[in-house]
């Protein structure tokens, strides 16, 4: 299963849709700590970070196809919309200190087997409900509680951005 | 002690409360779970951001610059490691 592929009714879809407009009605609110929201495009919404000079540091893209059947799924983009491959990726990485004193941890992996592309790896996302080591942390028990504004947040922390 | 007024973002929503200046953040942000209806996860779960920085729960509003009119960020689910 693909997060693009059709899986829920494309009405139910639509309705949940709705969660993704809410954002971009309140993005006023969020342009205060340098986030553009663009408006929703049916099943994408795109939020970017922006520097001190008001360019795009870079892009967090929402699919949201079958959204809240399942989670939502994050791409990282350039400006132009281009997905980011790890190698371009990987330098804003930002490494969080393990509790257990072992190495520094990442959020972001390498890739994912569907798209082959970095993805962000915490509840909320597809990718990490998709995973097979994270399959009994199931999305049904994240449901209704982590909100797209919780998975933007946790993907843009996720990042060590120069300039921000 | 004033009472001071304070946008609360959680969930793509503002929410507007009116807390203590001195209060700890902990009961504003139980105020605000409970007006949102976002009790499924306990408050301590919650990181709650003024200008992006993350605040302490049991410090008061005003030691962390929490003024009125502040708008402060709430989000939840950030804190698993994906990759060493």
């Amino acid at each position: 299963v693909r997060p693009s592929d059709p899986i829920l009714d494309a009405r139910v879809a639509r309705r949940t849709f709705a969660e993704a407009e809410e954002l971009y009605s309140n993005r006023a609110t969020f342009a205060s700590i340098a986030w553009s929201i663009a408006p929703p495009e049916f099943p994408e919404l795109r939020v970017d970070r922006i520097g001190p000079t008001g360019q795009s540091l870079i892009g967090v893209v929402l699919h949201l196809r079958n959204y809240d059947f399942l989670p939502a799924s994050v791409r990282y983009v350039k400006p132009n919309g281009e997905a980011y491959g790890w190698p371009e990726l990987a330098p804003l990485v930002k490494s969080f200190p393990d509790p257990s004193g072992g190495l520094p941890r990442r959020r972001i992996v390498e890739a994912t087997s569907t798209t082959g592309l970095p993805f962000l790896c915490l509840p909320g996302t597809y990718e990490y409900h998709a995973h097979i080591q994270h399959r009994r942390d199931r999305w049904d028990d994240h449901r209704g509680q982590i909100s797209l504004q919780s998975v933007l947040f946790n993907a843009f922390d996720a990042l060590a951005l120069p300039g921000s | 002690m004033a009472k001071i007024t304070i946008n609360c973002v959680i969930n793509g929503k503002t929410i507007v409360e009116t807390a203590e200046d001195h209060a700890a953040l902990q009961a504003l942000i139980e105020d605000v779970l409970k007006d949102a209806k976002a009790t499924a996860r306990p408050a301590g779960d919650w990181t709650v951001r003024l200008d992006g920085a993350p605040l302490d729960h049991q410090k008061g509003l005003s030691a962390q610059g929490v003024a009125g009119g502040a708008t402060l960020f709430f989000s939840l689910g950030g804190s698993e490691s994906g990759a060493a």
